[in-house]
């Protein structure tokens, strides 16, 4: 087109201002090409004014229309104040109504009747509801979940008040099946326990104990069971912490961790023991007696359990370990490593018996693994899997040092913050030290709070592992569906009973 | 030994730093797109800091046990035998730099997908099993060359 078309660019940035100037007749040709380089037609609206002057009419137009707006919005504000709860209990209504619609379209209907199937908890009483709601003229049918539906069945745990709330740890983990073990109980057992091993000091598991059953809105973040969950712990942590970790970094009863930290370190992994061997004797056993599964019992969870203590009582042997820090005169009889586990050897009646253990329990466990395997493969692979467990015993119980570990950690940064507070404040002289006093107070008390915010997250975290892959990996399968009853999620109405 | 206490408080305290930069990125980018996963996105996010922490624990308790506060005299071989003992807590730091990788992977798995908050805390602190593995290891060396 050669120098039919003018153009000239302003402006900075992203978005910039093009004027082209060219012949009439030449747009069709052109408007493609602008197209084609993203650019936007900019539409000049018809104001029969010099520009100046329009620009400053537009900016009054826009002012006037800036207070329109503000005006506006206050009004919905008021309105919103003042309908709010109308609109929201009508909305509700509403909404419930159209769950209700919707749900009839999964009922099977005929002329004159309806066929309604669902999931109840096995202890609602349905008959009464049903014959005040058809006059009597119903038929109901409830059986116990046949085996090839026990995969289906959705779950709702059943478990007295304080341990329901240590549920939402199942919950997070995944619900268990229907035939399964429901691990609630026990965790309502050892989770606190655990966690107030972790924390470890008195004076923080009191002041957590206060924070999270004051209900102040600043605890009401989390969720309530979490708060009732805590309330337990901290308690716990009172009481332990007052043994092991003593109050704010001060004076603990039994043992000071900082002078001799093997006295806990002994207690946390016979803990750990002991909770490995209710995983397997207990909850394992429990989980095959509800399945009838006589043959895991025998021949695969009960052998475990032996090797276990064997496998424990003799690597206590072999290391000399000895009960006197918990006040009681035993000391495994010491050994060598080599002469412990050699059963031919010359040795005393303790570490018989449990070689006896071990070397039964592996025997069990290794025909077992040979009975119970399908294949040629399994049945090879099965035994060097049950001696190879072994490894993974002392990986589980090594695991549980963290309980000792953390505990420390504790006791050492509270103790640190004690420390810097106290050789800040020892120069001083009466008259500046009763001024410093108490902001030194109060940079104390904040200290603490952060050092209760950090190790009572990292003790619940590492308490929820001890239990998610040390515990439950020895029975647990989970993977079972919640149990999610039909019914109006009413927050602003209210069903008046007459 | 105050090299070992030295060592043993800033090592893992940088890398830590690095790890919950790491984490907190994630977390940042999180927040921005929906605000009421910020909170939970910030338990990720301290959970590479704890290898800062352990560190400041093994150094504390050697200034403690030392009695360096005190102003004692140390010989070298005990100081030696204390900077031997310092090693795997000032390594263990080390580990926070995974975890933190760790942690932003899971904030963003979390982000996507709610449901898996618990899995990925799992995660996460799986790696944190060999941190306090280092620290425990110089605490009981400690204990035993008679250092606490």
């Amino acid at each position: 087109m050669g120098q039919k078309v003018f153009v000239s660019m302003f402006g900075k940035g992203e978005r910039r201002i093009l004027i082209a100037a060219y012949r009439a007749r030449d747009q069709q040709k052109l408007l493609p090409m602008l197209y084609r380089f993203e650019i936007e037609l900019l539409e000049i609206p018809r104001i029969p004014r010099t520009p100046r002057k329009a620009i400053q009419e537009l900016e009054k137009q826009l002012e006037g229309l800036a207070k329109e707006r503000a005006d506006f919005e206050i009004e919905r504000k008021k309105l919103a104040k003042a309908e709010a709860r109308e609109v929201s209990k009508l909305l509700e209504l509403l909404e419930i109504q159209m769950e209700r619609l919707g749900c009839a379209g999964l009922f099977g209907f005929t002329d004159a009747t309806v066929v309604i199937e669902g999931w109840v908890p096995e202890k609602a009483d349905l008959d009464p509801i049903l014959s005040a709601a058809t006059n009597g003229r119903h038929i109901i049918r409830i059986y116990k979940p046949q085996k090839v539906e026990v995969e289906a069945v959705p779950i709702q745990l059943e478990n007295p008040k304080g341990v329901g709330d240590f549920e939402l740890i199942t919950e997070m983990y995944g619900l268990p099946k229907y035939d399964e073990v429901d691990p609630t109980p026990f965790l309502a057992f050892t989770f606190p326990l655990f966690f107030a091993i972790c924390l470890s000091d008195a004076g923080y598991g009191l002041l957590l104990g206060l924070f999270m059953g004051s209900g102040i809105w600043f605890a009401k973040a989390f969720p309530r069971s979490l708060r009732r969950m805590m309330v337990v712990g901290a308690a716990c942590t009172v009481v332990i912490g007052a043994l092991i970790g003593g109050w704010f970094g001060f004076a603990p009863l039994w043992i000071n961790p900082m002078e001799n930290p093997i006295p806990i370190l002994k207690l946390a992994v016979f803990i750990g023991i002991l909770h490995i061997i209710v995983g397997f004797g207990v909850a394992a056993a429990l989980k095959d007696f509800f399945r009838r599964d006589w043959r895991n019992l025998i021949l695969n969870h009960i052998p475990r359990v032996l090797v276990v203590i064997g496998f424990f009582g003799l690597s206590f042997c072999a290391l000399g370990v000895s009960l006197s820090d918990f006040g009681i005169d035993f000391t495994f009889s010491k050994m060598n490593l080599f002469e412990a586990f050699n059963p031919l050897a010359l040795a005393p009646v303790m570490v018989v018996a449990f070689r006896i253990l071990l070397y039964v329990g592996l025997g069990i466990g290794i025909t077992g693994a040979v009975l119970m395997a399908k294949g040629l493969r399994e049945r090879l692979s099965g035994p060097i899997n049950v001696v190879y467990g072994i490894t993974g015993l002392v990986a589980d119980a090594a695991s549980y040092s963290r309980l000792m570990a953390l505990g420390i950690a504790t006791g050492i940064i509270a103790y640190a913050i004690n420390y810097i507070g106290g050789w800040l404040y020892e120069p001083l002289s009466p008259p500046l030290s009763y001024i410093v006093l108490v902001p030194l107070l109060i940079a104390l008390f904040a200290a603490h709070c952060f050092n209760i915010f950090i190790q009572s997250l990292g003790a619940f975290i590492h308490t929820m592992r001890l239990h998610y892959v040390e515990f439950f990996g020895k029975f647990y399968e989970g993977g079972g569906e919640k149990f999610t009853p039909f019914k109006a999620k009413r927050m602003f109405t209210k069903v008046k009973r007459r | 030994m105050v090299l070992a206490a030295g060592l043993a408080i800033a090592i893992p305290g940088i890398i830590s730093g690095m790890g919950v930069g790491i984490a907190g990125v994630a977390a940042a980018a999180v927040a921005s797109e929906d605000p009421k996963k910020a909170y939970k996105a910030f338990v990720f996010e301290v959970l590479p800091g704890t290898q800062g922490i352990y560190g400041f624990v093994a150094g504390f308790l050697i200034i403690i046990g030392a009695g360096l506060s005190a102003g004692a005299e140390v010989t070298v071989p005990v100081g030696l035998a204390v900077l031997a003992a310092a090693v795997p807590a000032i390594l263990q730091g080390f580990t926070a730099y995974p975890q933190g990788l760790v942690a932003s992977a899971s904030i963003t798995a979390f982000a996507k997908r709610p449901e898996v908050f618990a899995p990925g805390l799992m995660y996460t602190v799986m790696v944190e099993l060999y941190a306090i593995l280092g620290l425990l290891a110089t605490i009981l060396m400690l204990t035993f060359i008679g250092a606490l």
